[in-house]
Formats: structure tokens, C-alpha cells, sequence
């Protein structure tokens, strides 16, 4: 037998007008964790389709036990033990728990019906295995994204899978269920499955991983043990260039306080928050999901009511009821998801980066197309977005360049004040790089602005100032030099051990 | 429309994926297919003698246009024009002047149209279907409670310049068509509204996010809807030459199904003005058509409903024709 469960050589996939995989290599021990890096666009969600049947190689061969294989769809992957957990999963969110474990292999009594007990009570096993204690009963959607995951996964186990695959398995949860999913990761690979895991977060790997992969521009770089392989390394790895300084943080001169909130309450979601950011200033503003950061900006800016407090503005007092309102007087917010909250994919990059400032271009015969599309390519060339034209859909773009566009819509309505939420989920490495450079060049411009964001190296790294917020409540405002992840992570979960004992947390 | 356009390929494979070529070509297949079935068909007074038959729906058919690209739609408009009609016609016998009956029959349409939009955005779980459907019922219930089953004449009668003169040399319907096309041509195209409205089209809560009023052009657009109604409604009480509780049935889908050959969808953030006077004028000259060849009206809905579902399944062919051209191209460029 040989040594590799799953080894891909010469692996070479087109589409239409790209080469998506070019002779790239790929192989996975048993019992290990395999993660695999690359930019959005490397080729990592091609290789994962490959593997799993769903796109067909032009070239190469894949071998599963050292036995080539010819994958003609997904049920031919199944049945060699390979299953996919994707990021958007596949649930049926108005079944229950048990049904999605069993979805395609549902088991059948001797009168030929579903049988429910057994189902139920091995759906119950399964979650109990992994260390879950959700209800097989309950409906999909009652659960949050972690658990959902808990979910595919013992889907996975449950067809007896060998090889699992995780694309980007972090991405919506909060450190804590991030914890549970690194447990029952580890759980997996004792037990000796073997484990693709695909992630942005470069924390993931470091704490799973036993050997990386990197892919770039859709071709394969290397693979190394974990232990051989530096932070720089593997940064330069990913995006073929030395990111020397991953967050350009300047120091820029504070000015005048531009926003301020008092005591702002809305019932069930926040309570009594108050915090002030100055021209020039990166507030960032960190919590768990779930912490009420989000809801207190949109409150602000006018997207949700809220019940009591006072939002001043340049010092004067103003209540939005409405985002216009909070745009026109110069207040920008960056939505958490850009594909639903920000962007209209099916339209060119200049019409959405005119969207929201339309009035500037208001001439009688209509719409100033010609100084709508000067802006948009100004804009289009300042933020280094690529594309082939302003032209170009939105669709087309990756992740990083679509949020770039969504910066422009804000950058083209000229603000004061940006409120930005997750500017950098689901970006890759090298446009995260270039958002945190945009923005230091907007705070040296006088913008102030507010970083809401989970991942707290971001946050320590561009933050003038950090508050942290737990379950609706304002913890604490930190300033820069006395800010540690520690010290977030403790007021982020109020834990008051943590905050007594002030010693070192993992 | 230069933008619409995919920058790859011959000018005649672009024009071929272009929606309003389709449209040409199936307009000009009926004028072929119906000269040949009738020497009558090419007549220039008898087409413009059929105008007054299609035309009225080709006054609403904007005002749908709109609410489809909004992604909503609207089923209550043959309604609006129905109880429009029949409170101008009952006030026209209460002793109201006649200008004054046609501003309150494009008032209560307008206040419907309003109605529509206004419960479609007060009551955000419920969509359009459902409230439309609801109004569709109620407005016609209404009309009835209030005329019952009489038909009234007078005031119809005071209308008849609108169906039967012509301005120009043109018929008055299509005369007033044409402005209202080049009309909703600018608002839809040029305008920041227009603009705004494919952007809720296509992404309510980015434009939300984006910091458009949404529910105000949602409220607009229904308003707009039910004056277009009202003022349809004028023409088809003058073509009628009466107004009763029981005109207009079924105009909604006819308007609709202009609307949607032309290119607008129900799922929103689609189609063109050019498009939709194409949709309006092939339906119109089928309608024409069967009434010269003799067909009776039956087989028109068969005759139109089935070139509803065979235009609405070209996209698809459409797509597939230009998925195996990128594959051919991706091939021969690798």
C-alpha cells in the first residue's frame, strides 16, 4: 500500500479562458492534518473539487491508497470515503438535525418506512462522539453556524468517511467555537481519519496543522512540515512576495473628536455604550460574535432604532432614522457581508461605486455618466483593485478586490467618519495588506475611523485605541501600548480570573 | 446599450445575444406569418384602427415595467382601472363635470396604486403577489357595491375623443403611448430614480445599505403604477363606451405578459424600455392578427400564453448556446 491515503500528480484543470490548476501536486498522509494555503483565486476550492468529483482534471492522475481513480461526480468520491464540509454548507436548514445527518442514506424499517428512533438515537450517538450535546430533533436553522458545522461534520462521520475536507471551516465562528472545532479536529485525526483543512487564518494552521500546502496562481508551490516552516516563510510562500510589514500602522497626529456616543441603549442587543473617535484616529472596536458591536454602529448610523442615548457628530447632536441621513453628513458605513450588504455583483465596478453618491452626478439630461466613470477609474487606480476595467463585473472579482470596491463606494461619497465591519473577512493575505495601507493613508487624511473586528492581531496592529464590548455591554477602552491579546481576550469574555490574574493565557 | 453588450465577437454573434434582436425577430416572424394568412393584415388604417385594442394595455405596461424591476409585481391593476372608472362614471351621474370625474378617476387610481405601496412596505413578511392579490379582490369588490350591475353610458360618452380621434394623423392612444414612452425612456435610463431602481432590483439591502430610500421608491412606484391604471382606464371607458364593475378582467396578465416579453422579470433589476414596446407591440399584433384571420379569443390567450413560456425558456437555450461558445473559445485559446 502506499504511503499516501490520497496523492494527486500533474493535476491540470481549464476553464473557459483560465488554467485554474496547473500541474499541481498534492498528497495526504493517513492520520494527518493537511493544510492548504494560497491567496483567493490560488486554486485551492478547484483542487477540493477535483478531489471530490464535482470538476473532472484535464490532465494527471489522483490516486486514493495508491489506486488511480477516475471520479466521474461526487458519489463516486463518497465511495471512496472522501467528504467535503464546505464553507456556505449544504444544510437543509428546515430539517432537523437528524434528517441532514442522514440525508441520502436514510435508514429504513422492515416495512420499508424511515425509522425514526433509529435514526434519531444514532444521529444522537454520532453528535455525543464529537462531544455535542445538540438535540437531533431540533431544525437546522435553530442552530448557530458552529453547531451547524458539528453537524456536516458527524454527517461525515456518519458515511464513514476516511478523508474529510474543510474549506474554510473558521470563518463565521467566534474564538470559543473555534476551540470546540480544533477539538473535535484533533478527535477526527486520532482516530485516524486524514484531514484536508483550508483556511485563511493562519492561526488555524499553526494550532492543527502537522504539514501545509501552498498554492499560487493556480500552481503549486511546496509542501512542508509544520515545524520547518517560519511565519515569514510561509507568508512569502502564499504571496510570492516578502509582506515585510503586514500591518503599515503610522502614527498619525489626533485631532478633534469627530464621533461621539453617550450611553446608547437598544433593548436586547446593547446597553449603555459610550466611546468618542477622534480625526485621524483607527478605533477599533472588538468583542466575540455576538457582542453587539455591529448593532451599536448600525443603530448609530440610522439602519436600527435604538432607545435611549445621544450620538453627537462634529460635536453636535444628530439621530439618524435612516443611512442617507448618516451619509449626508459624512458618517460611511462598511457592511459585515459585502456580497448581501454591499455589493450588486451582476453590475460593473463603476456603477457599483457610484451607488451611493449619485447626487454628485445628478445633470439635467440625467446621470453624468462620463464623470461617474472618471471617479470610478480615479478611485479604481488609488486602491490598486484588480480587474480588467471599471467596466468589469463585480461577480468577477475575488474577495479582496470586491471589498476594495466597496471601499470606493465609500471613499467616493466623501466622509468623515468610516465605520468599518470585518473589512478584511475572507480576504486574502496580500489585499488584507493593502486594506490595512488604505487604511492608514485615510486616517493620515483626517478620516476617523472605527475597526470593528474579531481578530485581535488586526486589531492590537492598526488600533490607536481598542474598546471591547461582551454581550451588549462597553468592557473597556484599552490604548494602544497597554492593549494585549490577553487582555482583550479577558474583557471580550468577561472573564474576571483572567482579568485578576493577568498572567499568561494561551 | 453599448454597455450591455459582451465585448467578444463578431457584431453579429453580440447582436445575437442580445434580448431585443430575439424580440425583432419574433415581431417581424408574426407580421410575416399574418401577411400571408390575410391581404387584410398590411393595411395601414386597419392597424391603426387596432391600436385602441392593445394600446390601453400599453399605457400600464411602464408602470408594471417598474414594479418588475423593482422585483415585485403587481396583479391588481385591471381592478384600479375597473374602480377608477366606475367612481368617475357614478360621480359623472351625481353631477360632477367632466374634467372633474377624470381627476377623480386618476385620483382614487393613484390613492390604490398607493394602497399597494403602502401595505407592501408596512408589512415587510408579506410580498407583492399576496397584497396585490388581496387588492385585486377588494377593488373589484368595491367597484360592484358600488354600481352593482349597471352599466353607465354618460360618462363614458364624454371620453369618446380619447379611442376614436387622432392627433398628427396618429390615433390618440398612440400618440399619447409615444410620449409616455419617451417619458418613462428618460426616467427609467437616465435618471438617478431609474438607476436606483435597478439597483433595489437587483440587491434590496445593498441599496438599502447604499443609503436609497427604498421603501419610499417602492411606495413611488406603486403610486406611479395605479395612475398609469386610472389613465388606461380613461381609454378603455371610451373604446367601451360605458363603465361597469366587470371591464378590464384579466388586462393585468396581458399587461404583465407585454411586460415580461419585453424583458423585464419578476425577479427584478431587468429589462429594457426598447424591449417592452417590442413586447407591446408583438402581443398587440397577434391580437390584431387572430382578429382578422377570425380566431377567436380563446385561441388568442392559448396563442399568447404559449409564446410566453417558449420566450421565457429562450434565455436558457440562450445560455446554454453562449456557455458552449466560451467553452469552444476556452479551448481553442488554452
Amino acid at each position: 500500500m502506499s504511503e499516501y491515503v490520497l496523492e494527486l500528480k500533474d493535476i491540470t484543470k481549464r476553464f473557459p479562458g483560465v488554467v485554474a490548476l496547473n500541474k499541481v501536486q498534492f498528497q495526504l498522509k493517513k492520520g494527518e492534518i493537511h493544510a492548504l494555503m494560497g491567496e483567493n483565486g490560488a486554486g485551492k476550492s478547484t483542487l477540493i473539487k477535483v478531489i471530490t468529483g464535482v470538476h473532472k482534471p484535464d490532465e494527471g492522475h489522483i490516486f486514493v491508497n495508491g489506486e488511480e481513480v477516475f471520479f466521474q461526480n461526487t458519489n463516486d468520491s463518497a465511495e471512496k470515503k472522501i467528504s467535503a464540509i464546505y464553507q456556505h454548507s449544504t444544510t437543509y436548514m428546515y430539517l432537523s438535525v437528524t434528517e441532514n445527518i442522514f440525508m441520502g442514506h436514510e435508514l429504513k424499517n422492515r416495512f420499508g418506512l424511515l425509522d425514526w428512533p433509529k435514526m434519531h438515537g444514532m444521529a444522537k450517538d454520532l453528535l455525543q462522539g464529537l462531544g455535542s450535546n445538540i438535540d437531533p430533533r431540533t431544525l437546522m436553522r435553530n442552530l448557530s453556524v458552529a453547531e451547524q458545522q458539528v453537524v456536516e461534520i458527524s454527517k461525515a462521520v456518519s458515511a464513514n468517511a476516511e478523508i474529510v475536507i474543510m474549506d474554510e471551516p473558521t470563518a463565521a465562528l467566534s474564538k470559543r467555537e473555534c476551540e470546540e472545532l480544533y477539538r473535535i479536529t484533533e478527535q477526527l485525526k486520532n482516530e485516524g481519519k486524514s484531514i484536508i483543512f483550508i483556511s485563511h487564518r493562519l492561526e488555524d494552521m499553526y494550532r492543527l496543522a502537522d504539514s501545509v500546502t501552498v498554492f499560487r496562481d493556480a500552481t503549486y508551490i511546496g509542501t512542508w512540515d509544520l515545524k520547518d516552516l517560519t511565519n515569514e516563510a510561509l507568508v512569502q510562500a502564499m504571496v510570492g512576495r516578502e509582506i515585510r510589514d503586514l500591518y503599515p500602522k503610522q502614527e498619525v497626529p489626533i485631532g478633534d473628536t469627530a464621533l461621539e456616543i453617550r450611553n446608547l441603549t437598544r433593548t436586547g442587543y446593547f446597553r449603555n455604550v459610550s466611546f468618542e473617535v477622534h480625526r485621524g484616529e483607527i478605533f477599533g472596536l472588538t468583542g466575540l460574535v455576538g457582542a453587539g458591536r455591529s448593532e451599536v454602529c448600525q443603530a448609530l448610523c440610522g439602519f436600527t432604532p435604538y432607545d435611549s442615548g445621544e450620538v453627537f457628530l462634529n460635536g453636535k447632536p444628530v439621530h439618524f432614522t435612516h443611512p442617507a441621513q448618516s451619509m449626508k453628513q459624512k458618517l460611511g458605513y462598511l457592511p459585515e457581508d459585502r456580497q448581501i450588504q454591499a455589493l450588486l455583483l451582476s453590475w460593473e465596478i463603476y456603477r457599483n461605486a457610484s451607488l451611493a453618491s449619485l447626487e454628485k452626478y445628478k445633470v439635467p439630461q440625467g446621470i453624468d455618466i462620463r464623470r461617474e466613470k472618471e471617479d470610478a477609474q480615479r478611485l479604481f487606480d488609488q486602491l490598486l483593485v484588480k480587474a480588467k476595467g471599471i467596466a468589469e463585473k463585480v461577480s468577477a472579482l475575488s474577495g479582496g478586490n470586491q471589498q476594495k470596491v466597496v471601499l470606493a463606494k465609500l471613499l467616493n461619497m466623501d466622509l468623515d467618519v468610516l465605520i468599518l465591519d470585518e473589512p478584511t473577512k475572507g480576504v486574502d493575505v496580500g489585499a488584507k495588506a493593502q486594506i490595512y495601507e488604505i487604511m492608514t493613508e485615510l486616517a493620515k487624511q483626517g478620516y476617523a475611523i472605527i475597526l470593528i473586528s474579531s481578530e485581535m492581531p488586526e486589531v492590537l496592529a492598526m488600533s490607536d485605541r481598542i474598546g471591547v464590548m461582551h454581550e451588549g455591554h462597553y468592557m473597556k477602552t484599552l490604548s494602544r501600548d497597554e492593549a494585549t491579546q490577553e487582555k482583550l481576550l479577558a474583557y471580550a469574555m468577561n472573564s474576571e480570573e483572567m482579568l485578576k490574574g493577568g498572567d499568561g493565557h494561551e | 446599450m453599448k454597455t450591455d453588450m459582451g465585448k467578444n465577437g463578431s457584431l453579429v454573434s453580440r447582436l445575437f445575444l442580445h434580448w431585443e434582436t430575439f424580440l425583432v425577430i419574433i415581431f417581424a416572424g408574426v407580421i410575416i406569418l399574418f401577411s400571408c394568412l390575410s391581404p387584410f393584415f398590411m393595411n395601414y388604417n386597419n392597424i391603426m384602427n387596432s391600436m385602441v385594442n392593445f394600446l390601453d394595455k400599453g399605457l400600464m405596461v411602464y408602470g408594471i415595467m417598474m414594479v418588475l424591476i423593482l422585483g415585485e409585481i403587481d396583479i391588481s391593476i385591471a381592478s384600479i382601472i375597473t374602480l377608477s372608472g366606475c367612481v368617475a362614471g357614478w360621480a359623472y351621474e351625481q353631477g360632477c363635470p367632466t374634467l372633474l370625474c377624470v381627476v377623480i378617476a386618476l385620483a382614487v387610481g393613484t390613492l390604490c396604486g398607493a394602497f399597494n405601496g403602502f401595505l407592501l412596505t408596512r408589512f415587510k413578511e408579506l410580498n407583492s403577489t399576496i397584497i396585490t392579490l388581496g387588492n385585486q379582490i377588494l377593488f373589484r369588490g368595491l367597484a360592484y357595491m358600488l354600481l352593482e350591475d349597471n352599466s353607465l353610458k354618460a360618462y363614458a360618452k364624454q371620453l369618446k375623443t380619447l379611442a376614436w380621434s387622432k392627433i398628427l394623423g396618429l390615433p390618440v392612444i398612440l400618440f399619447t403611448f409615444l410620449v409616455m414612452t419617451v417619458i418613462f425612456y428618460y426616467v427609467i435610463h437616465r435618471t438617478i430614480f431609474g438607476r436606483r431602481l435597478y439597483a433595489i432590483g437587483t440587491n434590496r439591502t445593498a441599496s438599502y445599505f447604499s443609503g436609497i430610500y427604498t421603501d419610499r421608491m417602492i411606495l413611488t412606484v406603486y403610486t406611479v403604477n395605479g395612475l398609469c391604471a386610472a389613465f388606461a382606464g380613461l381609454f378603455l371607458a371610451s373604446k367601451l363606451a360605458s363603465v361597469r364593475a366587470s371591464i378590464g378582467i384579466g388586462f393585468e396578465m396581458e399587461v404583465i405578459a407585454m411586460a415580461i416579453l419585453g424583458g423585464a422579470s419578476p425577479s427584478g433589476g431587468r429589462g429594457r424600455v426598447g424591449g417592452v414596446i417590442l413586447g407591446v407591440f408583438t402581443i398587440g399584433m397577434i391580437r390584431y392578427g387572430t382578429g382578422i384571420i377570425n380566431v377567436s379569443a380563446e385561441s388568442l390567450k392559448i396563442i399568447i400564453g404559449l409564446l410566453l413560456i417558449v420566450v421565457c425558456a429562450i434565455p436558457n437555450l440562450r445560455q446554454i448556446i453562449a456557455d458552449a461558445r466560451e467553452a469552444r473559445r476556452g479551448r481553442t485559446v488554452a
